[in-house]
């Protein structure tokens, strides 16, 4: 119960953060809207997204080692990176 | 994304919009900036078409990709490959997040033309343009593991900067920096150097490069077989003619050279003007790699000297250890890198090969700063 709300706290912070980057979308962001399949997402949107990333997570991450096109490409798939870099980080 | 977007490929007559546009990336001056796009695109001796794609928007340029032309060896006997090097990505501030990144890239990919197993590399591309790369096929090799030199003066600087930076009163004095000392990162040098010219163990300046002499060494030096840019004369003229960088070269040997150090200053105001940065250091003895560098900071006397390291030898890390040179850590987010791609998509990573080499095995490659735009 408390990962859900966790998740969904994360979710709709992503979206606001989103809607302040002015990232010129078709229609309305959701949290299944593929934003780097879309070609919308530009290079700036994803470094500040790399670095929400980070804040979200506690360390650097190496975008070079992620799929970023299969791992990225929603909000739900951001989440979901999220928590296996943290569940990671909490078995080392 | 907005329709009112438009593209084409560079033209001569749109040399002007190129060079304005670029104030955003190159330099602030104009001129420089068309210097810079005359030596790199139209001078440039692989390639003799110029493979520029701008985007437009109601008439204004707002968006820029090249790609310039390069030639390297790999294996034994040596075999030669042209390679497209992917730079110069510039999105004007009020378009950026429109798509365009992904637009301008994919429609070049679609154009460049492409003979055979032809790759495209990105040498020195910044955590934007890395990051945008890597959703578009491209595929980072390795960091190129930059390690930097702080002099103690500059060291001492820093710490006054901080401390003068924390009292309110005196706070403006902290931002005058860089000082114009720290600008001109070859002055003492080229001093200390005329004054030092016939007592330095055989080491001297010139402010030229010697093409030949240095091609003749790498020459001499052999290969190992890994993947690295041809060196030869004709590269050098052209390299050494970037007009973004003003150059020095330190010689070991007569007529015949035993070792040189390539130095690098910034000469546009967009990158940072107050370190000396290690272009190209060859020689066939370690020790007059060794004296060449001490040579080089002893006359230079510079607050900052940087140098790639990644794929150097072992003796050539540990003499840039003794000098005092270490990790700058920046490489924790896999940056700065090499990224690399074939020019046609839906090639398995397994056959990213050059003379059966794996491009995206760093052990396959000998990286120089003096190949990408850094250097």
């Amino acid at each position: 119960m408390a990962n859900q709300e966790s998740r969904r706290s994360a979710q709709e912070e992503l979206l606001e953060l989103i809607a302040s980057w002015d990232v010129q979308m078709d229609g309305p962001v959701d949290t299944d809207t593929p934003l780097i399949a879309s070609g919308l997402f530009d290079s700036l949107a994803l470094f500040n997204l790399m670095v929400w990333i980070e804040q979200q997570v506690g360390a650097p991450i190496d975008p070079t080692a992620v799929d970023l096109a299969k791992e990225w490409d929603t909000v739900d798939d951001i989440v979901r990176f999220i928590e296996r870099r943290r569940n990671r980080g909490r078995e080392q | 994304m907005n329709g009112s977007y438009e593209m084409s490929r560079y033209g001569p007559e749109h040399k002007s919009q190129v060079a304005e546009l670029q104030k955003e990336l190159w330099s602030s001056d104009t001129r420089l900036n068309t210097a810079y796009l005359e030596w790199k695109y139209e001078q440039n001796p692989y390639l003799d078409i110029i493979l520029i794609y701008l985007v437009w928007h109601r008439g204004e340029l707002v968006a820029m990709r090249g790609f310039y032309g390069s030639l390297w060896e790999a294996g034994r006997p040596r075999r030669q490959f042209p390679i497209y090097c992917a730079d110069d990505l510039v999105i004007a501030t009020g378009h950026r997040n429109r798509g365009l990144f992904t637009r301008i890239n994919k429609a070049a990919f679609e154009d460049l033309p492409a003979d055979g197993d032809r790759f495209a590399v990105t040498l020195s591309g910044g955590p934007t343009t890395v990051l945008g790369s890597l959703t578009m096929g491209w595929k980072s090799i390795g960091v190129t593991q930059q390690v930097r030199r702080e002099s103690s003066g500059a060291v001492l600087a820093r710490q006054a900067r901080r401390v003068i930076g924390a009292v309110p009163v005196l706070r403006k004095y902290s931002r005058c920096w860089p000082a114009p000392w720290e600008r001109d990162q070859f002055a003492r040098l080229d001093a200390r150097a005329a004054r030092a010219s016939s007592a330095a163990g055989g080491v001297r300046l010139a402010r030229e490069p010697n093409v030949d002499a240095m091609a003749d060494l790498v020459e001499a030096l052999g290969t190992d077989g890994r993947i690295r840019h041809v060196r030869n004369a004709t590269y050098f003229a052209w390299r050494f003619r970037n007009p973004m960088h003003e150059y020095r070269f330190l010689y070991a040997g007569e007529s015949r050279l035993t070792g040189y150090l390539v130095l690098r200053r910034a000469v546009s105001d967009r990158f940072d003007q107050t370190s000396a940065y290690i272009s190209d250091w060859e020689a066939g003895d370690p020790g007059v790699m060794e004296e060449l560098l001490r040579t080089a900071i002893r006359w230079g006397g510079f607050s900052h000297m940087i140098a790639w390291a990644a794929t150097l030898p072992d003796d050539a890390r540990a003499i840039l250890e003794r000098a005092g040179f270490v990790n700058t850590g920046a490489s924790a987010r896999g940056m700065p890198c090499v990224l690399v791609r074939p020019v046609r998509g839906g090639r398995p990573e397994g056959e990213w090969t050059i003379a059966g080499r794996p491009l995206l095995d760093l052990a396959s490659w000998e990286l120089r700063m003096l190949y990408s735009m850094a250097g």
